[in-house]
């Protein structure tokens, strides 16, 4: 099995996948246990989805994690990481960047901000404006009309420029 | 994304805000640009092939084995039915022996002579190892079902009395009652056998001499 075109897909996506959970959770720890997950799950059907892959399937194996992330805190089951650990995954060695994230004051206000926001309006600013996908790309991962895609995006601008000028 | 965030604004609101609102996008955009190090992706990568090319190289081996165990036990079972044909009533593998006299047996009914010869050698051993009496007993009534066959071969019961002789010479009283009552039996079925083939060749001998005076007639 090709490792090459697996490792360049992980590069260019792992950050962006980090991104999406994090801003959505304000986790950093799980953010990177979900991204080893999103990328462990992706390389064990690689050959099957290669052919046809696109962006919204690890953003969809993203969401579903965190999905099953929040049902298990609800339940109060144990959290994602201990499978990773089953898996041969050691917690992450992130901890610099988990450190300099949390100290980061502008990272701090985007949090805040993205925080008051609904939790719809919230979705479509982390994908749009934070992991710079298109409406359409939007639309695919959400499972919402593009034109939907807009109408929130609008909205979730017009909510944040009222927060940073309360500031 | 600024081409074509800032068309799609325009399309709800004015220039102004929709310049605003492009800056607010902008400046997310720019806070959020978090990048984990090369170093994490590195090990991450790295640990990930490891585990796949394990599991990929167990495979080979693991057919291997599994087809070096179905072997194993195939040998085990052809041993163990090889083996078991040895075997007399009582012991653990006659059973399979009896099994796979049935399926031979099926596939070629002339294996059924073999088996009344079978069953006159385990008298004679189930005697020669002093076994339990009801035990012969047993398979005396085994063998006499099996002679019962009507197409058998006589020169495989010929062959199965002469093991019973043998047992009777080395059996003890009680013991050789019962092999000579079966003997006796054998003795005279044959008898009447031997009788009923005479006398039908001697009615064959009769209808040909009739045609023969009749066609002289």
């Amino acid at each position: 099995m090709s490792h090459e075109d697996f490792e360049q897909v992980y590069l260019q996506y792992s950050d962006k996948i980090f991104r999406f959970v994090y801003f959505k959770t304000n986790n950093a720890c799980l953010a990177e246990d979900i991204t080893s997950e999103v990328f462990i799950r992706a390389w064990k059907n690689w050959e099957k989805f290669k052919p046809d892959y696109t962006k919204a399937w690890f953003y969809k194996i993203a969401n579903n994690l965190l999905i099953d992330h929040w049902r298990r805190q609800k339940n109060k089951k144990d959290v994602s990481l201990e499978k990773i650990v089953d898996d041969g995954f050691e917690p992450s060695n992130n901890e610099d960047l988990i450190e300099k994230i949390s100290k980061d004051e502008k990272i701090k206000k985007l949090n805040k901000a993205l925080e008051s926001l609904p939790e719809n309006l919230r979705e479509v600013a982390i994908l749009r404006f934070i992991n710079e996908l298109s409406a359409k790309e939007v639309s695919e991962i959400l499972n919402l009309s593009e034109v939907n895609v807009r109408v929130l995006q609008h909205r979730a601008l017009l909510k944040l420029k009222e927060v940073f000028k309360n500031e | 994304m600024n081409e074509d965030l800032l068309n799609e604004l325009l399309k709800k609101t004015s220039q102004k805000e929709a310049e605003e609102l492009l800056e607010v996008a902008n400046k997310i955009s720019a806070v959020s640009k978090i990048e984990r190090s090369d170093l994490a992706k590195k090990t991450f990568l790295k640990k990930l092939f490891l585990q796949k090319d394990e599991k990929q190289s167990f495979l080979p081996y693991q057919i291997f084995i599994s087809a070096g165990l179905m072997a194993l036990l195939l040998f085990i079972g052809f041993a163990t039915i090889v083996n078991a044909q040895k075997s007399i009533p009582g012991e653990s593998f006659y059973p399979l022996k009896l099994a796979s006299e049935n399926v031979i047996t099926s596939i070629n009914p002339k294996f059924k002579d073999e088996v009344i010869v079978r069953r006159s050698e385990e008298i004679k051993k189930i005697v020669e190892q002093k076994k339990d009496s009801n035990l012969l007993k047993e398979t005396i009534k085994e063998y006499k079902k099996e002679l019962e066959y009507e197409e058998r071969d006589e020169v495989k019961v010929e062959e199965s009395r002469k093991n019973l002789e043998q047992a009777k010479e080395k059996s003890s009283d009680e013991d050789k009652k019962e092999i000579e009552s079966v003997l006796e039996q054998t003795g005279h079925k044959e008898e009447e056998q031997k009788n009923e083939k005479v006398k039908g060749e001697r009615i064959r001998e009769e209808n040909h001499q009739e045609k023969n005076d009749g066609e002289k007639d």
